[in-house]
């Protein structure tokens, strides 16, 4: 369980961590779509950027942040004295 | 009592399981292939090829039954991540993902890009948001998690009469893509094939609730991503000489720009409203790789933040965090399942990739009278038409139709793939068609039994008996869903999206604003949550009504947009005028900020157990 000292500071991280991932998710997604057409203008082995990005590259990237922040969230919680028990 | 079985460990043979399943489904599909040169009659190979994987779902689902109501609604809480996202995966891909979306790749090419992101950005949404909050307050049901956090009946009976559109609207579309792709390779008519699926859904989501559906779903997803990727795999090889077609697909597409000019697909302009394909057999209206040709910058954006918080907040995925072992388990089996997803969704361009080019290559710039023979083949399954319509001598653009659900299956028909292949394309699409729908099924049985049943008439039912009716509320959904889907014929795309804007809407900013914000009230909660729900509803019905699918310039297909606005806006607004929680409620709000810990739900029924006792 967590301290009532240190729920505070504890909210607050995690507060912090899911406003980057959410912004992150929802700013990379408007970027991707505003510059779609101009990197599409390169192609390496054939794909265009802009629709590579967003047929594979966006959802790759998402996949990697999950796992990220599911680390980094358990990391947040085991500083502030949050124990996996059952 | 109950609460005793939660701790019986997992068996450790689990893996095994699954490895000799995987080895079994093989050896059968290799099986088949043999026989099928042999000359066996192609309607028995596949109804073998579809009747066994039922029968083992069925199986396994009777295998976890369950009388314990803890069990029945959270699988006994100790699903390990990695099967929590298997079957995460299979709801989320559903056999809209399959069929739907991997025709509209063919059609619009780039522009239906934002289906899949919306999936897999919503995935990792609700992880982040959503999943691990839930899990430690221990509900049931989304609805149910929303009484708790405002001990408000109302927000809670509400909260579950709002799932029931959009969920059986879901189930609707997935028994329709189901039943049409088994009347192609079975006996069973339409209706007949409806009939069945609403069953084998019965039997599973009644057998054992969350564990059957948990344990029938990772062997689902198992055999969808089987049936996906072995014609692709196949054809890349073909192809491009190499196995990894989602990474090969690329150098096609210089060919695939060559065979379009030929056939004279040249680039759109977004008119009015969004032009995503409807169901039927229709002309791909623009070249693959051109951007926002169909559907405009706006909208694509739209679209695909509507599905991601739609997605994020839909009740069938956000309760199956209650399965997890722990709030920190809930998390990784987010991420597993946006793994999984991913797996199927950096596949599906490379899939209408592939079949525009097999398709291009064949019938571009050849007259009309020397057609390759698969179209003989498609046409007379109804997947498309190729025919010389204006007597030119050859097939143009516009005489190239094609079914957008049927994309899937003609691939292999194109390539040249032996029967059975086609058969495990269909296969892979009934069973990822029937985990979502059972899933579905199972979320609103739940909502019956706990929110309307025990949260409106009977606050003192006891465990049997809302075991009892969540399981008649099972059967009466699937039961309306299967007449819907007999009597009315709808767009599965379309379906998806009203569904997911309703959820959007409503589900969303309520579920957001009573996690992360301590100002939330609960009136306004439910204000904010009907508001939202009235806007997108009123949007979808007025614009399939009166506009042709769209209201004011948007969509119907994004109707979440403005209803989440609004109903946030509502909400917000209402909180501020309000008096701050009560202490208790505050308290609440702090323990479920608290991944560790026993579930909120499971200590209030210890406790109540050991007051009886006392």
């Amino acid at each position: 369980m967590i301290e009532n000292e240190q729920r505070p500071a504890h909210w607050r991280e995690t507060f912090a961590l899911m406003v980057a991932i959410i912004g992150a998710l929802v700013g990379g997604t408007v970027v991707l779509v505003l510059f779609a057409v101009p990197l599409d203008a390169f192609t390496p082995l054939g794909f265009p950027i802009g629709f590579y990005a967003l047929a594979q590259g966006a959802l790759i990237v998402c996949v990697i942040a999950a796992f990220w922040f599911a680390n980094r969230q358990e990391r947040i919680d085991r500083r502030h004295g949050a124990m996996e028990d059952v | 009592m109950a609460l005793e079985t939660q701790f019986r460990p997992l068996s450790p043979r689990i893996g095994t399981y699954y490895a000799i399943f995987v080895s079994a489904f093989i050896a059968m599909v290799l099986l088949l292939l043999i026989l099928e040169q042999l000359g066996a009659r192609k309607l028995w190979l596949s109804h073998v090829m579809m009747a066994a994987p039922v029968a083992f779902y069925l199986g396994v689902a009777l295998a976890a039954r369950t009388l314990d109501i803890h069990i029945f609604a959270t699988a006994g809480r100790r699903i390990p991540a990695v099967f929590g996202g298997l079957s995460l995966a299979t709801t989320a891909i559903g056999g809209v993902g399959y069929f739907a979306l991997t025709g509209a790749l063919f059609l619009i090419g780039f522009d239906a890009l934002c289906v899949g992101l919306g999936i897999i950005g919503g995935l990792l949404v609700s992880t982040v948001l959503f999943s691990p909050f839930i899990r430690k307050s221990g509900s049931f049901t989304l609805a149910s998690f929303l009484h708790q956090r405002f001990a408000s009946t109302t927000l809670g009976a509400m909260a579950a009469l709002f799932m029931i559109p959009p969920l059986i609207l879901l189930m609707v579309v997935e028994l329709q893509l189901g039943a049409f792709v088994t009347s192609l390779f079975s006996s069973l008519s339409f209706e007949a094939a409806i009939t069945t699926g609403a069953v084998v859904i019965v039997a599973t989501a009644t057998a054992g609730g969350l564990r059957s559906l948990v344990w029938t779903q990772s062997t689902q997803y198992i055999i969808t991503i089987a049936g996906f990727l072995t014609p692709l795999v196949m054809l890349s090889v073909a192809v491009t000489n190499l196995p990894l077609p989602q990474f090969t697909y690329g150098e096609l597409f210089e060919r695939i720009s060559t065979l379009e000019l030929a056939t004279g697909i040249g680039p759109a302009e977004p008119d009015n409203g969004l032009a995503m394909p409807g169901q039927g057999l229709a002309p791909s209206m623009k070249p693959f790789l051109q951007a926002f040709g169909a559907v405009s910058r706006f909208d694509f954006t739209l679209i695909c933040l509507c599905v991601m918080a739609g997605m994020a907040a839909l009740p069938s995925l956000v309760t199956r965090a209650s399965a997890a072992t722990s709030a920190f388990e809930t998390r990784f089996a987010g991420a597993w399942a946006g793994l999984f997803a991913v797996l199927f969704l950096v596949s599906a361009p490379a899939y209408a990739a592939f079949t525009k080019f097999l398709t291009l290559q064949d019938v571009a710039g050849s007259p009309a009278s020397q057609l390759p023979d698969w179209i003989g083949r498609l046409s007379d399954a109804g997947l498309a038409d190729f025919s010389d319509k204006n007597g030119d001598g050859v097939i143009g653009a516009a005489e190239l139709l094609v079914s957008r659900d049927g994309v899937a299956l003609a691939l292999p028909i194109i390539g040249g793939l032996p029967f059975i292949i086609v058969v495990l394309v269909a296969v892979g699409g009934i069973a990822v068609a029937l985990a979502a729908a059972t899933a579905h099924a199972l979320t609103l049985g739940q909502a019956i039994g706990e929110d309307l049943y025990r949260g409106l008439l009977h606050p003192t039912a006891t465990p049997s008996r809302r075991q009892l009716v969540a399981r008649l509320g099972c059967i009466l959904v699937c039961v309306l869903a299967a007449s819907i889907a007999i009597a009315f014929e709808l767009d599965a795309l379309r379906a998806f999206a009203w569904a997911l804007s309703l959820c959007a809407a409503s589900f969303f900013p309520a579920l957001t604003l009573s996690i992360w914000w301590d100002r939330a009230t609960g009136p306004a909660v439910t204000a904010g949550m009907a508001t939202g729900f009235g806007i997108a509803l009123g949007h979808i019905v007025l614009a399939e009504l009166l506009g042709q699918g769209s209201l004011l310039g948007l969509s119907s297909m994004v109707a979440g947009v403005p209803g989440a606005l609004a109903g946030a806006a509502v909400a917000v607004g209402l909180s501020l005028m309000q008096k701050p929680a009560s202490a208790g409620a505050r308290a609440y709000l702090d323990e479920l900020r608290d991944p560790s810990g026993v579930a909120l739900y499971d200590r209030a029924v210890r406790a109540a157990a050991k007051r009886r006792s006392l």
